[in-house]
């Protein structure tokens, strides 16, 4: 899909996807980090609240143990009438606020063998501090904890905290201490009763507000303080992991009891929230603190931040929309206009200039490129126009060269109508380019045939008038001059006399009297024809030297001679025939045509050419004709 | 007038099965009965709030309002004193006051195995019962102590007693090395205080020998004589009241908190809930246990009454047809 979009609108979404990616993880990591932050922080106030609140706590447990370990020492040392108790627990419940209630419970029997025992009790009402004996009414005081636990372990004993029924359930815990004869002998208890019911107010008053709750529980884990009223006593920390089968809160309420303090992920017991607790004893009392802060407090300062960074990062993203389309399109308006200018270069027209955009960039190096390779095209164009021009006009010369050079060759067979002494053919392929064979013949009188073979050097035109030049000559020359050696010479002359040319034409030339086959000749650096004799034999006319024809003026051609037979024929060709190649590149050869000619022997003289010219084309197969083909058969049949 | 008479034979023998005849053949006013709980409100009497609350008792002509009892209440002094007309009383208890002339019948044997276990701290090297010897074990008052003296005494343990009395928090702060304890309810108190199953030993005492059936219900022998009908239906009704609860324990057990809450005890739903899973079996005979629900063997009344009598807490016991008077007339 990125492919088919334009640059710019590519450049933007990437840029804009890994900005945007990049925006996120920053966002990411900075929720990540301040959401620890904010967790140290919660739990730095947690931890404070808490161990503040222990303490203030603390204090005033302190405060009602010291009042009771005070009146402990008053009992113990002093021997007391029953009214003299009864006045120290009156002004220790009037002047301690916090004690709700104090006890001076002496062991039954102590004051002689018919004490059933007594329980001085002083206790804070709405009208003034009320005196009682609890022994009365069948309240067993001495099966209380309060009274038994001191006396069995022998030390003050901060009870578990209980309704106290007598005075109106408010929640009580009471501070017991022994006390002693100075024999050792046990006499009873002293003790101050705290209410608890401050404790809730306390826990409530806490700065805590929607953001969680504080809790309190007792040395074995009972809930002595919960915004759930319910659970006040009624559950501890154990019962309710119990009831929820939860074993870390179980494992948690054992660490609160034994002492520690700490900071934990929580699960509230009633809103059932993801929380943070911390925990923090009081030591006097063996209780615990659990201050609970509510993990969505952090969760929305977190979200509150995220969202401030997401409309930021938004915002961002949107001005850099706005500067990525901006820097695209200025990249991509030179690249725009450079492929408009290439369109209108790619539709041919290679006159308009590009306009290369200023600066030193990849656009402008391109846009350079591209005009320097329009200039090259035009450059190339005109030379290619120039050239095409010229090979036209050589093709045109070729086939002009080509049409004089086949109209000054015969080409009507059988050329004398009526004569029954000699059969005569040829044929004459030309090559593509290069060739200048010709051949003629022509009856000098009504017994004498002259039979002509030749190969002008060059090509086209000139090569052409040459030949056109040649014939002419020779065919004067031959009117006037019976010997052919003698002709040639007088050509030779004329030739060489335009020697600024420098062309040359090979040439054998002769004349056969058909009467008694008796043949003159001259040879100017052809090749020598073949005698096929009507016997079978294979002959060579004799070699007699000579040179090619208009090279050198005043040069001398000698005459030979040959004697035909009836049935004989001479066979003349130029090296178009033995320098035929194969495609390989092998030539066609003498010995080749030598071969082929011997089989040849008693046929027509144009079955003969064109037997041997099959031959030829057969050894080519098709390869180029790299010069022209002649062959020439004169067959002589004897005079009739 | 064939059809009426087997129509009535039916009505008749119905009524006797369901044990609801007698009353429903008496007065359509039910007769009121204040049955006196020997404890506060919790699980161990959640069979009487289901017939209670089921209507059982009401099905059966009776007008049962129920007493919480708890520390300083003798159900056995209230029956006595007249404050009740009938109450849940312990086996042992039953026979001491019978002994020392309150004229206790009992009407059903509630609890037929005993709950009674010894618990004592790992941490002080209490791991098998010989561990006690010279050690501090706190013992509830006679003659709840009763199975623990004659264990200690078939054994040759010597401990040194410390009074129990109506909480744990004297073990639990490490005043005693053991203590004892119902397993319906002190045990989880134990565990609910932070203590893990590891940290303590416990020792049953049926499992040593000295399990005695606990909790009956009981009313005065003249209260009997006077209206028996509604004693056997009182029987009947709180022992279909026990097996309502083993066939819906959590419907039990919202009436257990229910009334545990209406009193301002103490309670929470985890604990009854182990409460009465812990008390039932002890109730309902599985398969292979060998008593009869709501029934006191005779074996287990000369054992109860041979072992009080052995620590001189009675000094005899009546015959076992004095003691149960609706069996011995039903037996043949």
């Amino acid at each position: 899909m990125l492919r088919n979009m334009s640059i710019g609108a590519r450049m933007s979404v990437l840029v804009l996807a890994a900005a945007g990616g990049v925006l996120c993880l920053i966002a990411g990591y900075g929720a990540h980090r301040s959401r620890l932050v904010l967790k140290d922080e919660l739990e730095a106030k947690a931890r404070a609240l808490g161990a503040a609140t222990a303490f203030h706590i603390e204090v005033v447990e302190r405060s009602v143990a010291k009042t009771a370990e005070g009146l402990a020492m008053a009992v113990s040392a002093l021997p007391l009438q029953p009214a003299e108790v009864d006045d120290l627990l009156r002004r220790v419940v009037e002047t301690n606020a916090e004690v709700f209630g104090s006890a001076a419970a002496f062991e039954p029997g102590v004051f002689g063998p018919k004490d059933p025992g007594t329980a001085h009790y002083a206790m804070a009402r709405s009208g003034g501090v009320v005196l009682k004996n609890l022994a009365e009414g069948g309240y067993a005081y001495e099966t209380q904890d309060w009274y038994v636990l001191p006396k069995e372990l022998k030390r003050p004993v901060w009870s578990e905290p209980y309704f106290d029924k007598g005075g109106g359930d408010i929640l009580m815990a009471t501070y017991s201490v022994p006390v002693w004869f100075r024999d050792g002998r046990f006499m009873g208890v002293v003790t101050c009763d705290v209410s608890l019911a401050w404790l809730s107010k306390e826990l409530t008053s806490l700065p805590l507000g929607e953001q969680g709750y504080a809790f309190l529980i007792s040395k074995i884990g009972t809930l002595i303080a919960h915004p759930t009223r319910q659970f006040i006593m009624n559950e501890s920390i154990f019962s309710l992991a119990e009831e929820r089968q939860d074993l870390a809160l179980r494992d948690l309420g054992r660490r609160m009891i034994r002492g520690e303090s700490g900071f934990v992920p929580f699960r509230s017991f009633t809103t059932r929230k993801d929380s943070y607790l911390a925990f923090s004893p009081i030591p006097s009392t063996g209780w615990s603190l659990g201050v609970v802060f509510y993990k969505d407090i952090i969760t929305a300062k977190v979200n509150a931040l995220g969202r401030t960074q997401l409309a930021l990062g938004l915002l961002g993203i949107l001005l850099l929309l706005v500067l990525v389309l901006w820097i695209s399109r200025s990249i991509t308006k030179p690249l725009k206009e450079l492929d408009a200018a290439t369109r209108v270069l790619a539709s041919g027209d290679l006159d308009t200039p590009l306009t290369i955009p200023s600066g030193d960039d990849e656009v402008v190096h391109l846009s350079s490129s591209f005009e320097a390779m329009r200039l090259d095209l035009k450059k190339h164009m005109a030379d290619l126009q120039a050239t095409t021009a010229a090979r036209e006009r050589v093709s045109r010369e070729l086939q002009i060269a080509h049409n004089i050079q086949m109209s000054l060759v015969p080409r009507t067979f059988p050329p004398f109508l009526g004569r029954e002494d000699f059969e005569i053919f040829a044929v004459l392929d030309p090559a593509r380019e290069i060739g200048g064979d010709l051949y003629d013949f022509l009856l000098l009188d009504p017994f004498h045939l002259c039979v002509i073979i030749g190969d002008v050097s060059g090509k086209g035109i000139p090569a052409a008038l040459f030949m056109a030049v040649t014939r002419s000559f020779l065919r004067a020359f031959l009117r006037e001059e019976p010997d052919p050696a003698a002709a040639l010479a007088r050509l030779n002359e004329e030739l060489a006399s335009q020697g600024d040319t420098n062309m040359f034409v090979t040439l054998f030339c002769t004349i056969i009297d058909l009467r008694t086959g008796e043949a003159r000749f001259t040879n100017g650096g052809h090749n020598p024809p073949y005698l096929l004799r009507a016997g079978g034999a294979l002959e060579s006319v004799p070699l007699i030297g000579g040179i090619v024809v208009g090279a050198i003026p005043g040069m001398p051609y000698k005459s030979g001679a040959f004697q035909l037979a009836p049935g004989d024929v001479l066979v003349l060709y130029t090296d178009g025939v033995t320098e035929a190649e194969d495609q390989a590149g092998g030539f066609f050869g003498e010995e080749r045509a030598e071969a082929e000619l011997r089989t040849l022997q008693g046929r027509s003289a144009e079955e003969l050419v064109r037997a041997l010219r099959g031959k030829v084309a057969a050894f080519a197969e098709g390869a180029q004709q790299s010069d022209d083909i002649t062959i020439m058969a004169f067959k002589y049949l004897g005079a009739k | 007038m064939r059809r009426i008479l087997r129509s009535a034979l039916i009505a008749v023998l119905l009524a006797f099965v369901t044990g609801t005849g007698a009353s429903k053949a008496g007065a359509g006013k039910p007769l009121p009965i204040r049955l006196i709980l020997q404890w506060t409100h919790q699980a161990q009497f959640a069979g009487c709030y289901v017939a209670l609350e089921k209507g059982f008792y009401k099905a059966r002509g009776l007008d049962v309002s129920l007493l919480p009892g708890g520390p300083g209440i003798a159900p056995a002094t209230w029956l006595e004193e007249g404050k009740a007309e009938a109450g849940t009383i312990w086996l042992t208890d039953a026979l001491v006051a019978r002994d020392r002339g309150v004229p206790l019948v009992q009407l059903a044997q509630i609890v037929n195995r005993s709950n009674l276990i010894l618990v004592g701290w790992k941490n002080k090297g209490i791991r098998v019962l010989g561990d006690v010897e010279g050690r501090r074990v706190s013992l509830w008052g006679a003659p709840l102590d009763a199975p623990f003296d004659g264990l200690f005494r078939a054994r040759g343990l010597r401990v040194r007693r410390v009074p129990q009395y109506d909480s744990i928090n004297l073990f639990l702060q490490g005043g005693v090395d053991a203590c004892s304890a119902m397993s319906y309810n002190e045990a989880n108190r134990i565990y609910e205080a932070g203590v893990d199953p590891g940290e303590v030993t416990a020792f049953a005492l049926r499992d040593l020998g000295f399990g005695l059936p606990e909790d009956g219900l009981y009313c005065l022998e003249s209260y009997f004589k006077a209206h028996r009908p509604e004693c056997e239906a009182l029987a009947a009704a709180t022992v279909e009241g026990w097996q309502e609860a083993a066939r819906d324990p959590e419907g039990a057990l919202r009436l257990v908190m229910r009334y545990a809450r209406s009193s301002h005890i103490p309670a929470n739903e985890a604990h009854m809930r182990w409460m009465l899973g812990t008390i039932l079996p002890s109730i309902l005979p599985a398969p292979g246990d060998p008593w009869t629900l709501g029934h006191l063997s005779a074996e287990d009344y000369a054992r109860a009454a041979d072992l009080l009598r052995g620590q001189g807490l009675i000094r005899t016991a009546v015959p076992l047809n004095v003691f149960l008077p609706s069996e011995a007339s039903h037996a043949p």
